[in-house]
């Protein structure tokens, strides 16, 4: 299982990445594309909407399950990765790369603190 | 279900709800690619499940599973294989051997479909199930692809030559649910 050191994980198996700006990407970690299986459908936030740190902001189909989707920061979404509409695949087959689901501007950095590192997350699924 | 889901906290026991239904067709949440029927005379029910369109009818028995995915420790790839075991199993009592299809989800039996599912995760707790044909009216499944395969046929217990009543096969599949449940927690804690 592979869970970079950049990325600021969330409890709800999603992460971050801090980008100039106090933007971010957000997407789904390894674990999470591992236990949902093969995804099909993305349902992700649109394009000028808040996400709330802890909150659903979309859901996730694999397997023919609708799972929610948690966001791990507040804030506003700048960009959607649209790829992901035609080639949902990506959540399984790069989920910290082409997976990354949207880029956001944070509105409290201080939420980034909350979030765990790779290692404290590493453990929090028991590996 | 929703409302029960919703509500229920850590302390709340896991529910399975054994019902049929009269004739109606189901949408799944994600719509994309789904041709809608073409008869009227069934309502069209929308849902937050996963799947694409179904029919559920009197004759079929469907099973809600309102688990805490967390306490049972099952994530939704082996809460999936789970409930097509428990229809494998509950075929298997009436002698009829049936078939998984990799990336489609379901049982079937010689290439047709007898059984569906869908489902809804919300913090950590299922909600639908599935549903097993027995001995219903197949034809409004003709005006649909279901679960969004072109051209998928379906069956039923009956037509496989089972004779079972409806009522049976309902305290069959939920005995096995149980089980089948149980078995699926324990290797989750392995």
């Amino acid at each position: 299982m592979s869970y970079p050191n950049e990325c600021h994980y969330h409890k709800e198996h999603t992460w971050l990445i801090l980008q100039p700006n106090d933007e971010a990407l957000i997407g789904i970690t390894f674990f999470a594309q591992d236990t949902l299986g093969d995804i099909v459908e993305l349902g992700g936030p649109p394009k000028g909407s808040m996400v709330s740190c802890g909150v659903s902001c979309g859901t996730v189909e694999s397997r023919k399950t609708v799972s929610d989707l948690i966001s791990p920061a507040t804030g506003v979404v700048l960009e959607v990765n649209e790829n992901l509409r035609s080639e949902p695949f990506m959540l399984n087959d790069d989920p910290y790369g082409k997976g990354w689901i949207v880029r956001i501007k944070l509105s409290n950095l201080g939420e980034i603190e909350m979030l765990m590192s790779a290692e404290e997350y590493r453990k929090n699924i028991g590996e | 279900m929703q409302e029960f889901t919703s509500s229920r906290d850590t302390d709340t026991s896991d529910e399975i709800w054994l019902t049929e239904h009269p004739p109606v067709y189901t949408l799944g949440l994600n719509r994309r690619g789904v041709s809608l029927p073409l008869r009227s005379d069934i309502p069209l029910v929308e849902t937050d499940r996963g799947g694409k369109i179904t029919y559920h009818g009197p004759g079929q028995v469907v099973v809600y599973l309102l688990l805490d995915l967390n306490r049972l420790n099952l994530a939704v790839k082996p809460l999936v294989q789970c409930i097509e075991n428990i229809v494998v199993e509950a075929l298997r009592i009436y002698q009829v051997e049936a078939e998984l299809i990799e990336d489609a989800p379901g049982v079937y039996v010689g290439k047709r479909k007898i059984a569906s599912l869908g489902l809804r995760v919300k913090r950590g707790c299922s909600y639908h199930g599935f549903s097993l044909n027995v001995d219903m009216d197949l034809s409004p499944f003709s005006s649909i692809d279901p679960c969004g395969f072109k051209g998928l046929e379906v069956t039923q217990l009956r037509n496989l030559g089972v004779s079972a009543a409806t009522d049976e096969v309902t305290t069959q599949l939920a005995h096995l649910c149980e089980r089948q449940i149980s078995f699926a927690q324990l290797k989750g804690f392995l």
